[in-house]
């Protein structure tokens, strides 16, 4: 043998050694069984006071969190009160409003001396013959206060006077609440009802409330509860209770809704009107028990404040605290002995349909592992199933669900889930109802320890035996809630910490007068000696407790998962050793600011991951004790053998062109349209849904729609050419249309439209786009949303989505400077000085983007009136350019700053920001909740030439994709009828309001629909107040209509502003220069498509009228 | 010899003696006998028809077609119509950016192309002095830049040259003290076109690079034994007489592919359109015209121009590095 041949068998063995062990090791790690450790931990309610803040801050209760005030009570010694509940006598209460409301407007009337006046007529209008313009004002909000003061019965509403009807969706039945079933409750309008009571209290102690409610048609947001004693709040949380809807589900059978792969379609959800009960609690889960109250002896006056979306109360009372047993108590109760241990059977039950849910957006969700059921025969790894409920999004504290499981005969059970951790280390506190009630005091806040990978196990004690529940024969209800856990104090304590170290940074700013980049972040000068202890006593004293605290949270964080180092403690990690550094050498505090503000950026983060509770669940088992589950987790081969079967199964790919659409739809003989949609998957699944449920069989028109990636256009361009072009395209982006139309590649919308098809009456063009014929009476589009899309006089798109623009503002921020939010630039500047001081700043991103409402708001346009040459010489355009170039030339504005963090931190209090930042204020920063608004934006204030009048502009552009159907020269592959067919059965306002809310359902508010359809609109859970403020927003939208040339409109216009606002040349010289290029290129393009010099462009049709 | 060399002898043989058949081909004819010729070398034409129908399809026809279109108007929608030399007329007379994207090209193609060529000889010179061993890790790590997408390079140079504070770059500078005020990198119309420079140098040691690496390994080593011989002494040396010379094919073939690519530089970490067209180019140009203004005739001159420039140079350096016969 040589000695080649032998080193080459010396490296085989290595290799296939090596091969061995990796295969071994996978095989093992793969079979590891996923081990759950109940552990032991303290849970209490009552939290510590905030160490940074002095004694004397913390006397008033009104704004003092619950758990202190519990401290409070509970140093006071106060107890609960354990007699009869004091109820509040609703219908009583509503007639004297009555009476009341009547006396106190007759008392008015005589005042004023309008008595004869009838009611109707008090308007500014009906009395100005009556009463001096003061007088007039004051009657009016004299007479409106007392009006809007007066509160109803349910059924003294016009619209529920016969009852509440609804329909219920899973067999399309009329249902109603009777008049009995409504009696005696109170009307909640969603502006705000307000109830005042006196109640007589004869015991001093601690109490619960007790409400009775029904939620009535709304916007799928919880309604919000402020609760108030003798016009104070027991406490800051009592502002912000919550009562919340409820939501079943339909359509949730496999055999029945499936679709052409054999997926199953996602059940849908529906609201259940229906009366339900609760004991006022935080909305968020954040504490153990309900809230408990302290009312002294005596008479109290008591306002309870509903709003935000509207229904009914009924049945107030002041209860005694429950207090739950012990588990040892609760087996003396109920007469434990081993005899009566169930023997049996165990029972399993699929917990994928849940009777229901209180939050719309959790869900049954789908998963493929091996081992995972459903009520389908079929194995998950199949097809998609919706087999499991909760995931990801089953993580908001106070979100609750509830099932009904049956078992067959009275016994002690053990009950047991089958259930997935969804972030990694991170443990689960879930409250456990069984009928309504939590059974004993360990279920108020059980802990769903970490399992890696699924995992069946009973209810355990902390010494891993588990729990016994006591059950008779029949069907009971389970329900899981959502909670914080012991976490809560981890909680409290960063985000004091977090409060305390943002006034330091101030403090320190001034000392250092560190000046902030264009970025925000701050620069300061690293070669000299600040003496921070001496300007800032107490620094030195903060930081350590800064440490201390951060230390201890970090430990409690680990202890509270199980030992385990989740994710998010590495940031407290960070925080605390970044403070330790800092405790050593106090200098480097001062250049080391930047770093804090990204510790506080990561203790934020921290802060959501702490609130977020998320577990998947597949099956519950009532089982006998010592049950030994089946396999829960699937093993490498296992795993290794779905993904084949999936991945083998992904090939059917005729199929897969039509996934989503429902099976058994009869298509034969159709006319066939195809449909470009540049969506997301589950966007297209929905999408693909409501076509094949609703759209294909009432119309006869099949409808083939086709996902595509990115941008759209880009595919159509060349399938155009080639004469394969699709019927129609939503989702395309406003720029192109023009260029697609001027090319003669669009179809006119207002030609090809049509009144009737297959002999169904459908919306004309003119009719989709003004009809008024809703709710509210306006129109279902807007006129400016129009323009971009008008060449020569005719439409070649319709608008989809519409984007909006607001003016946000920290109000905790505002309320402490005193200033209100500017209605105008010139307030803008007035408040500048104010903010700066504090170290605010104002966000406006810099680029074209921002100057276009400048422009529009002076009332300068970028084109003259027929498109054919840009406007931007004119003096209108120049001062407008000039403002907006001075916001950053003087005022210092910031040139490009992330507003999201900075808003959240506080650093940025103020704004303009549209949907995106909405998003992800709600979604990522819940704890800005209440502590932020938006507004109109800034205008600019003109006088109306012939009325004399004041006005602000506040215009900006919105719209963001549309609708369009190409042309085809070949006339039989022209389906312009069916494709009008198709877009005006997509952009009417139910279709685009269902699809918004299903959108809302699936994502959640992150990926919330904006319609430009301002009737669907209405309807998505945006709250009254923001309502207002869009539509109000939408009423100053301004587009810019397509142009020859328009691309060298902004590209010139950046290099204007740049040369302008960073390298300080003349901005009339920049403007000019850039109108030259713009003008060459239009007239040159002009001249490609033959436009005479003297043409026209844009021609409005508006106008043309 | 092997069995089946005699076989094939003994056929030749035997086809020799008999009477020239009747051919398809007229071979008196020219044509008729490069035709015969070609059928009866078949077998080595099949051979490269693979490469040949791709480059027919892809490079030469396209390269026709756009010579075609060049004289014509086409928005993509509607058919072409000709229109002459306007496009060349409207290049050459009219269009002032073409001119700042010629420049720009220029300056791109006079700096990087040259210092890479001479980067990538000098660093693959160097990595050969390396052990074999090692070698392949040299050659990756050097290599690794060419490889990675763009996607991937702009976004590390993003943060490098960030625009803000936390940039790498701003940062360090500011550190140091040598500035106060961070630089806008990518918004400054001074330093785009630097920037844009540095970026494509690190990634530039690309197909140039390993065919260095690859001309050097095959100098033959007897060489260097016969240069010590006749007295040369240092490296420098051995590479000015022994490695150049040896490596003249790789040279030329590097200089071919580094024109082409220096002159054709298209998209970079500036991105499109860049302040004041500070960092156009002329590929960058021609996209700007074919994709947003649809005039693919005009797109298409700017095209040919560039061809031309690129084939122009590709003689020099021919000339100068092609064997001389």
């Amino acid at each position: 043998m040589t000695k080649k041949k032998k080193k080459m068998i010396r490296l085989t063995i290595v290799i296939v050694a090596l091969v061995l062990v990796a295969a071994v090791v996978f095989v093992v790690y793969g079979n590891r069984d996923a081990e759950t450790v109940q552990y032991n931990y303290e849970n209490y309610d009552e939290m510590d006071f905030d160490p940074f803040v002095a004694n004397e801050e913390r006397l008033d209760n009104s704004f003092l969190e619950y758990g202190k005030v519990l401290t409070k009570y509970a140093s006071k010694g106060y107890k609960y009160y354990s007699g009869d509940p004091i109820s509040v006598d609703v219908a009583a209460l509503i007639a004297k409003s009555h009476t009341d409301t009547a006396n106190k407007i007759a008392a008015l009337k005589e005042k004023y001396g309008v008595s004869g006046v009838d009611e109707k007529d008090y308007t500014a209008e009906g009395l100005k013959d009556y009463l001096t313009d003061s007088r007039l004002r004051d009657f009016l909000s004299q007479y409106k206060e007392l009006t809007e003061s007066e509160v109803f019965l349910l059924n003294e509403i016009e619209e529920y006077k016969n009852g509440v009807k609804y329909t219920d969706k899973s067999d399309n039945s009329e249902k109603s609440l009777s008049l009995e079933d409504i009696a005696g409750a109170l009307y909640v309008s969603n502006e705000g009802t307000k109830l005042e009571f006196d109640i007589t209290v004869d015991e001093a102690g601690l109490y619960s409330l007790y409400i009775e409610y029904l939620m009535l048609a709304g916007r799928d947001t919880d309604m919000l509860v402020n609760f108030t004693i003798d016009g104070k709040l027991p406490f800051e949380d009592a502002s912000n209770m919550a009562l919340k809807r409820m939501y079943g589900f339909y359509d949730y059978d496999y055999a029945s809704n499936k679709d052409v792969v054999g997926n199953q379609i996602r059940p849908k959800s529906q609201e259940i009107y229906d009366w339900q009960n609760t004991v006022m609690s935080n909305p968020d889960g954040l504490y153990r028990n309900p809230y408990r109250f302290y009312l002294q002896k005596g008479s109290h006056k008591i306002a309870l404040t509903f709003s935000k979306e509207s229904g009914a109360v009924r049945n107030i009372k002041f209860i005694a605290p429950v207090v739950n047993p012990s588990y040892a108590e609760y087996k003396t109760q109920k007469g434990f002995s081993d005899s009566a241990i169930y023997t049996g059977t165990s029972v399993k039950k699929e917990m994928e349909v849940p009777d229901w849910t209180t939050s719309i957006s959790v869900r049954m969700e789908t998963d493929n592992d091996y081992y995972t059921t459903s009520n389908a025969t079929l194995p998950s790894y199949k097809a998609t199933l919706f087999n499991i409920f909760g995931g990801d999004r089953w993580s908001v504290g106070g979100d609750k669900v509830e099932w009904t499981f049956n078992v067959p005969e009275t016994g002690w059970y053990e009950l047991g889930f089958r259930y997935k951790s969804q972030f990694t280390y991170v443990s689960s506190f879930k409250e456990i109802k069984i009928d309504g009630s939590i059974p004993f005091a360990e279920m108020e806040e059980y802990c769903f320890p970490y399992a890696d990978g699924w995992t069946a196990v009973s209810l355990l004690d902390a010494d891993q035996n588990p729990y016994l529940f006591y059950l008779e024969e029949g069907d009971h209800t389970i329900s899981l809630v959502n909670k914080v856990g012991p976490l809560r104090h981890s909680l409290q304590r960063i985000e004091e910490s977090m409060d305390s170290i943002s006034t330091l940074v101030n403090k320190i700013v001034k000392i250092t007068a560190s000046a902030r980049t264009s970025s925000g972040g701050y620069t300061i000068d690293k070669n000299r000696d600040y003496d921070l202890q001496l300007y800032i006593p107490t620094i030195q004293e903060d930081i350590k407790t800064y440490i201390d605290v951060f230390n201890k949270c970090y430990e409690d964080i680990i202890y509270l998962n199980g030992g385990k180092v989740t994710s998010y403690a590495s940031a407290v990690k960070v925080a605390s050793e970044l403070f330790e550094d800092f405790d050593e050498d106090l200098e480097k505090v001062a250049i080391s600011l930047n770093d804090i503000t990204n510790a506080q950026t990561g203790l934020s983060n921290t802060m959501v991951s702490i609130k977020e509770q998320p577990i998947a669940i597949d099956y519950m088992v009532a089982a006998p004790k010592d049950y030994d589950y089946p396999d829960a987790r699937s093993n490498a081969w296992q795993s290794l053998y779905v993904g084949a079967v999936r991945f083998l199964n992904s090939f059917d790919n005729e199929k897969y062109e039509n996934a989503g659409a429902r099976e058994g739809l009869d298509t034969e003989g159709m006319p066939e349209i195809e449909v470009y949609v540049a969506r997301g998957r589950e966007h297209v699944d929905i999408m693909r849904n409501m076509v094949s449920e609703q759209f294909t069989p009432e119309y006869g028109i099949k409808v083939n729609i086709n996902m595509v990636a990115g941008s759209s256009e880009g595919l159509i361009m060349p399938r155009y050419v080639a004469g394969t072009a699709p019927d129609l395209a939503i989702s395309i982006g406003k720029g192109s249309v023009f260029e697609f139309a001027i090319r003669g590649a669009l179809a006119p919308l207002n030609e090809v439209c049509v009144d009737e098809y297959n002999g169904i009456d459908v919306m004309t063009f003119d009719e989709l786009w003004k009809n008024t014929d809703n709710p509210y009476g306006i129109q279902s589009y807007h006129d400016e949303a129009f323009v971009p899309f008008n060449y020569l006089g005719d439409y070649y798109a319709f608008p989809e989505t519409q984007n909006w623009n607001a003016l946000f503002y920290r109000t905790d921020i505002f309320d402490t400077l005193g200033v209100e939010p500017p209605e105008t630039w010139d307030e803008v500047y007035d408040i500048l000085p104010t903010l700066t001081n504090s170290g605010y700043d104002f966000c406006f991103n810099y680029g074209v983007g921002g100057y276009t409402p400048m422009l529009y708001q002076y009332g300068g346009d970028f084109y003259t009136p027929d498109a054919m040459q840009s406007a931007l010489n004119t003096e209108l355009a120049y001062d407008a350019f000039m403002e907006y170039s001075n916001l950053y030339l003087q005022y210092n504005f910031v040139y490009a700053a992330n507003f999201y963090m900075r808003f959240k931190s506080g650093e940025m209090p103020i704004g303009i920001a549209d949907l995106t930042f909405y998003q992800q204020l709600y979604y990522s920063a819940p704890e800005l909740n209440g502590k932020w608004a938006m507004t109109l934006l800034p205008g600019k204030a003109h006088v109306d030439e012939e009325t004399g009048e004041e006005f602000i502009d506040r215009s900006i552009s919105g719209v963001a994709s549309c609708c369009i159907i190409i042309k085809q020269d070949n006339e039989e592959k022209q389906h312009y009828a069916e494709s009008w067919t198709f877009i005006q059965w997509w952009l009417s306002n139910a279709v685009q309001a269902e699809y918004g809310r299903e959108v809302e359902a699936t994502f959640g508010v992150a990926s919330r629909w904006n319609p430009a359809n301002k009737v669907a609109l209405q309807s998505l859970p945006y709250s009254q107040e923001e309502l207002d403020v869009i539509n109000a927003q939408w009423e100053h939208l301004d587009e810019t209509p397509g142009t020859m040339g328009d691309y060298y409109t902004s590209r010139y216009l950046v290099t204007a502003l740049n040369q302008t606002v960073m390298q300080g040349l003349s901005g009339r010289i920049a403007l000019e220069d850039a109108v030259k290029e713009i003008n060459k290129e239009m007239r040159r393009k002009q001249a490609e498509f033959g436009i005479p010099k003297d043409g026209a462009i844009y021609i409005d049709r508006a106008a043309a009228k | 010899m092997s069995k089946k060399e005699e076989k094939k002898l003994k056929k030749a043989e035997a086809n020799k003696p008999v009477a020239p058949k009747k051919r398809f081909f007229n071979v008196e004819k020219r044509l008729g006998y490069t035709l015969h010729e070609m059928w009866t070398h078949k077998m080595s034409y099949a051979m490269v028809a693979p490469f040949f129908i791709i480059f027919i399809t892809f490079s030469l026809l396209p390269l026709l077609a756009s010579l075609g279109l060049s004289f014509t108007y086409w928005n993509i929608f509607e058919d072409p119509v000709f229109n002459g030399l306007e496009n060349y007329v409207y290049l050459f007379v009219d269009d002032a950016l073409f001119l700042k994207a010629f420049t720009n090209t220029l300056t791109y193609a006079v700096i990087v192309g040259p210092v890479s060529y001479i980067a990538s000889y000098f660093f693959a010179w160097f990595i050969n002095q390396v052990p074999d061993k090692v070698r392949p890790i040299y050659v990756l790590a050097f290599y690794a830049p060419a490889l990675t997408s763009g996607v991937a390079m702009a976004v590390v140079w993003a943060v490098m040259f960030s625009n803000d504070s936390t940039g790498y770059l701003n940062s360090l500078l500011l550190n140091l003290g040598l500035i106060y005020e961070p630089i806008q990198w990518l918004q400054d119309v001074n330093y785009i076109m630097p920037v844009v420079i540095i970026v494509a140098l690190w990634s530039s040691l690309s197909t140039q690079f390993l065919s260095f690496v690859a001309g050097f390994r095959g100098v033959d080593r007897e060489l260097y034994d016969a240069a010590s011989v006749d007295g040369v002494t240092s490296r420098f040396q051995k590479l000015l007489y022994v490695d150049v010379p040896q490596t003249m094919p790789q040279l030329l073939f590097a200089a071919v592919i580094t024109i082409t690519g220096s002159f054709s530089v298209g998209g970079t970490i500036a991105g499109h359109p860049s302040p004041e067209d500070a960092a156009l180019t002329i590929m960058l140009h021609l996209s700007d015209y074919s994709g947003t203004r649809f005039e693919v005739g005009y797109a298409s001159a700017i095209a040919v121009v560039l061809s031309v420039m690129i084939l122009g140079i590709g003689r020099v350096a021919f000339k100068v590095l092609g064997e001389k016969e």
